[in-house]
């Protein structure tokens, strides 16, 4: 969140919305653009979404639109979207987030293991909720987890898809992080269930050593069992999303496969200065003032 | 947290759009609002009817003044403020934290490192303000938002510049005996050593969850904060030595703020590394909550969509009343900004939607609006305590508050006048004829100052009486009543600047000739910390009565009104004292009546029992009684509660009440109010009008007001409640 760049990102309007920040620090692997914006009223502020410059617009689109159709726990559910012939975008609606890579830069380095296994059960279950519809995420990377007050959302549904198409190779391709595309994916096999699995694994990894690609023994011992499966190179080799439910979690007499995250998901889940962040990214955002209509030319001005 | 605006917010407050409300208090209602640029402030504005004090305003003026000065690192960031708007208001950011209060309550006392970096973060704030020469003078949990970044500082209602004593009268009023300096409790300067003090007790608080000085009345407190040592239970070990340094009664012993940044904390780590999780769960939900909030607003009560004095909306009629009708000069104009005339419209009363009370009062379903009338008025109590107390006077009705004294025209709920000056209800008393207000210097004793004021003009109507040598102040003197010609009080002599027990001597019963101006009598008596007296006087004498200093029982007595000699004295049993709570004297020519575990007559003579009424089984008791026309009346706590009535003179019983089909729940502690045709008796959620010929509820009118009085000239009831005030026919 610079402040600089705010300014002169402002005066940009997508479809209803004036852009305010942008959610990512410029270094970030991301598969989009994304950024906090709010309508002209200020009314509605949402996380919006757009496609890397240089990649294909209509896949984007594509995934866009299909990924309306995917609901369910820990999920940023999409609510708006570019009309067709507009410029691709898709809009969710913002609650204070940082992405999983920025949660570790705050944090000053690896999560705490009790915050990587809430994690880890939570995206696991909405996983699990997808694969149950026939949907494969197919966009699983550190910075398409969004952590937020209650937990974690998963963002850029169908990055890999929209990257490339299926049978030619995505190695290499602007947006996907190396680590998390499963191997099937990166040679050009269409992505599948377990390819998610994968990526989760990653994910998992890299929250708890700051790698996507970690060595073995920089794993907490008591994830390493249960992150190397999900990294076999072999689809048959890895467990189910709902198997990472039950692998992740521990055992509480009331699970459900819809609450299995929320026993995890308690006060302390969160390290403190990562709540921090997340505070201070509300702060900053709710005393964001734009230039209204009529002195779009002159900064915002108070009478104090 | 986030609260729906209610129907009668204003839609904008200056440029700023209204989203939610954020919290309501005596002096304003503060609100979550949006510029028109997007920014989401806190908005805090001032109720119109005090903005019309200029005390208030030069108090807020000085509150925006010092959030400025205390700035965003260690204060509410102040993004813009309006002093001198007809509603002033002041805009800050909207903290992301609870008040430390409400994070004790929620997570129980801090753990050792969270007190230490809060108490270093809270001395360099301090220390920050004090070289810009403010003190705070108020500092306490609630004044405290904890954030991820380190507390803030808010609410300097009462900061002042050091040596800028103008506004010290109003200031003692709001300060905090719980948290206060033993110099700001005797009425002396209270210097940036007061900081300090008021910081110990901030972190014992917090690493305890009680206040050094436990809790009790305000003159207990008072007391203990000049007398006794503080308790320190609970408080770890290491910090131990400091705070009780910073108890010292001598504020040059004290640490200074740089020394306790130092001794608390070695600045290792970020604030939230020190933050406990329930704590930091809560900062997180807040940060978040903020945006999930969608506005919306509470519906009118459906009586004011109709009788609107304004089109259309009905959520704008506070605001085109305060915009539209223009009158800055009247007290009336801004007056009924605030109070929503609902006008009397007999023409419908067919129309099922009798008017309710504002406010979240659940009114029962069974206790619809069968047949009660419509409300005449009803405005918006500001009173949270629920203290408020009726007075009526002349043509008018005077509503003594908490936090002021406002006067109303019965006929319309108008607002004629008010004054912010006085603050506790018992500073408030009347004959009938006049107001009596005593607004003595609140930090200085010296001297007692009764003001008489016309009832409808607020006007002063005589010499202002002075009383050297009493202090007036509202901890220190209490109106009873005036009759006759002559006004009671319960005072306290002494000067508060020689070390003695002032809190706990001195104190008087005291007789002034209104005429004269002179003292006619005066009686010491021991102060038991519990007030308020009730009084009145019958037949030239001033009955008595309050609850004893250890609330199980009921001290009653007779003072011959010419002398202020004892006639007499009784204790009533308040075996069940969690049930009754005495509120109002019920009197006539001949007997005082008082309910508890039986219903009582005391002879006005000697004090002796005439009757009493009621088995004084442990499951029976009777509430706050009224007498009228030689019948008793008084609710009575059986299988079906329900009222009994018994004649005055023998204690016979007349009739007791039918049941209605309704269920309803007795308010034991409010008296009923005896009309010619119904026995209005409060109850959860409303009034019922028990019908003098069938003994049964006829209606209950929906209310949360639950202290009602009789305006027999203008045949209106009168209630007061937590959220609304309201005037329904009587008959």
């Amino acid at each position: 969140m610079e402040q600089a760049r705010t300014r002169e990102e402002s005066a940009r309007r997508i479809g209803p919305y004036r852009l305010i920040t942008r959610l990512d620090p410029p270094t970030a692997t991301v598969s989009c653009r994304r950024f906090v914006a709010c309508t002209r009223d200020g009314e509605r502020t949402v996380l919006l979404n757009t496609p890397l410059p240089g990649t294909d617009p209509a896949r984007f689109a594509t995934e866009a639109d299909a990924a309306r159709r995917l609901l369910g726990p820990w999920i940023a559910p999409v609510t708006d979207l570019a009309a067709p012939g507009e410029s691709p975008w898709y809009a969710t609606p913002y609650v204070p987030a940082l992405p999983l890579p920025v949660a570790l830069a705050v944090h000053g380095g690896p999560l705490p293991e009790g915050s990587v296994r809430a994690v880890g059960v939570a995206l696991a279950e909405a996983l699990a909720a997808a694969h149950a519809q026939g949907l494969t995420h197919a966009g699983v990377s550190p910075a398409a987890v969004l952590l937020t007050a209650d937990g974690p959302r998963l963002s850029c549904f169908g990055a890999v898809r929209a990257a490339g198409p299926d049978g030619e190779a995505r190695t290499g391709l602007p947006g996907l992080e190396p680590g998390a595309l499963a191997p099937e994916q990166a040679s050009g096999g269409r992505p599948r269930p377990p390819g998610d699995v994968f990526a989760l694994g990653a994910v998992l990894a890299y929250a708890a050593t700051g790698h996507t690609v970690p060595e073995r023994d920089e794993l907490p011992s008591a994830l390493r069992p249960v992150i190397s499966s999900c990294l076999a190179r072999d689809p048959a080799d890895r467990p189910t999303a709902a198997d990472l439910m039950a692998a992740l979690a521990p055992p509480t007499p009331h699970r459900t496969v819809l609450n299995s995250a929320g026993a995890l998901l308690t006060p302390g889940w969160l390290p403190g200065r990562v709540v921090a962040a997340l505070a201070r990214q509300s702060s900053e955002l709710l005393a964001a003032e734009l230039p209204t209509d009529t002195d779009t030319a002159t900064a915002p001005s108070s009478r104090t | 947290m986030l609260s729906p605006l209610t129907h009668d917010d204003p839609a904008t407050v200056a440029t700023y759009r209204l989203i939610a409300r954020l919290g309501s208090g005596g002096m304003g209602t503060v609100y979550l609002a949006r510029t028109p640029g997007g920014r989401t402030v806190a908005l805090k504005t001032v109720h119109a009817r005090l903005a019309t004090d200029p005390a208030f305003r030069s108090r807020f003026r000085l509150e925006t003044d010092a959030a400025r000065i205390i700035g965003a690192r260690h204060g509410a960031a102040v993004v813009d403020a309006d002093p001198l708007a007809e509603t002033p208001w002041l805009a800050t950011e909207y903290v992301l934290g609870p008040p430390l209060d409400d994070a004790v309550a929620l997570g129980g006392p801090l753990p050792e490192p969270t007190v230490r970096a809060l108490g270093a973060a809270l001395a360099g704030a301090l220390a920050q303000l004090h070289s810009s020469d403010v003190v705070h003078r108020d500092l306490k949990p609630s004044n405290v938002l904890v954030t991820a970044y380190g507390p803030k500082i808010i609410d300097f209602g009462i900061a002042r510049a050091a040596g800028d004593d103008h506004l010290t009268r109003t200031g003692a009023a709001a300060g905090t005996p719980a948290f206060m300096s033993p110099e700001q409790a005797s009425g002396e300067e209270h210097t940036p050593a007061g900081d300090v003090f008021a910081l110990a007790g901030v972190l014992v608080f917090a690493a305890t969850g009680h206040g050094p000085f436990g809790t009790g009345s305000p003159a207990d407190l008072l007391y203990r904060v000049r007398y006794a040592e503080p308790d320190l239970t609970g408080v770890p070990e290491s910090l131990l030595p400091l705070l009780t340094a910073c108890f010292a009664k001598d504020p040059a012993a004290r640490p200074t703020t740089h020394t306790l940044t130092n001794h608390l904390h070695d600045g290792h780590g970020e604030f939230a590394d020190h933050l406990p999780p329930l704590l930091l769960a809560d900062i997180a939900r807040r940060a978040t909550d903020v945006w999930l909030h969608t506005p919306h607003r509470l519906p009118a009560p459906a009586e004011s969509a109709t009788t609107a004095t304004v089109p259309s909306t009905p959520l704008s009629r506070r605001r085109a009343l305060t915009l539209g009708g223009g009158s800055l000069l009247g007290l009336a104009g801004a007056g009924a900004g605030v109070w929503a005339w609902l006008g009397t419209r007999t023409s419908d009363t067919g129309s099922p939607g009798a008017p309710t009370a504002t406010g979240p009062t659940a009114i029962p379903a069974t206790t619809a609006t069968d047949g009660a009338p419509k409300a005449l008025w009803q405005g918006s109590s500001l009173d949270r305590e629920e203290r408020t107390t009726q007075l009526l006077a002349g043509d008018v009705v005077g509503f003594a508050e908490t936090v002021s004294f406002r006067v109303l025209d019965p006929k319309d709920g108008s607002v004629l006048w008010s004054d912010s000056m006085v603050m506790e209800p018992h500073q408030v008393t009347t004959d009938g004829t006049s107001f009596y207000l005593s607004d003595g210097p609140l930090e200085k004793a010296g001297a007692l100052k009764i003001r008489t004021i016309a009832p409808r003009t607020g006007k002063e109507a005589a010499k202002t009486i002075e009383l050297k040598g009493f202090d007036g102040s509202s901890s220190g003197t209490e109106l009873l009543t005036a009759a006759g010609g002559t006004l009671f009080a319960a005072s306290r002599r002494g000067d508060h600047s020689i070390d003695s027990d002032v809190n706990q001597t001195g104190w008087h019963l005291l007789a002034v000739n209104l005429r004269t101006g002179k003292e006619a009598w005066r009686q010491a008596y021991e102060w038991d910390g519990v007030r308020p007296w009730l009084a009145q006087v019958s037949g030239g004498r001033l009955i008595l009565g309050k609850n004893s200093g250890d609330l199980d029982s009921f001290l009653v007595q007779a003072l011959d009104v010419q002398t202020g000699r004892r006639l007499w004295q009784r204790r009533l049993p308040l075996k069940e004292s969690a049930q009754f709570i005495p509120g109002q004297l019920a009197i006539d020519e001949r007997h005082a009546y008082f309910g508890g575990d039986r219903l009582r007559a005391l002879r006005l003579t000697d004090g002796g029992i005439a009757w009493e009424y009621g088995s004084g089984s442990a499951d029976t008791s009777y509430g706050v009684p009224a007498v009228s026309g030689g019948i008793v009346y008084a609710q009575e706590n059986r299988d079906t509660p329900g009222l009994v009535a018994v004649t005055a003179d023998l204690g016979v019983r007349r009739w007791t009440e039918s049941p209605s089909g309704r269920t309803l729940t007795p308010d034991f502690f409010a008296s009923p109010v005896v009309g010619e045709r119904y026995v209005y008796t409060p109850v959860r959620g409303g009034l019922s009008a028990v019908d003098l010929d069938s003994n049964r509820s006829a209606w209950v009118f929906p209310t949360d007001a639950g202290r009602f009085v009789v305006d027999k000239e203008r045949t209106r009831i009168i209630g007061a409640g937590k959220t609304s005030v309201v005037a329904i026919p009587y008959a």
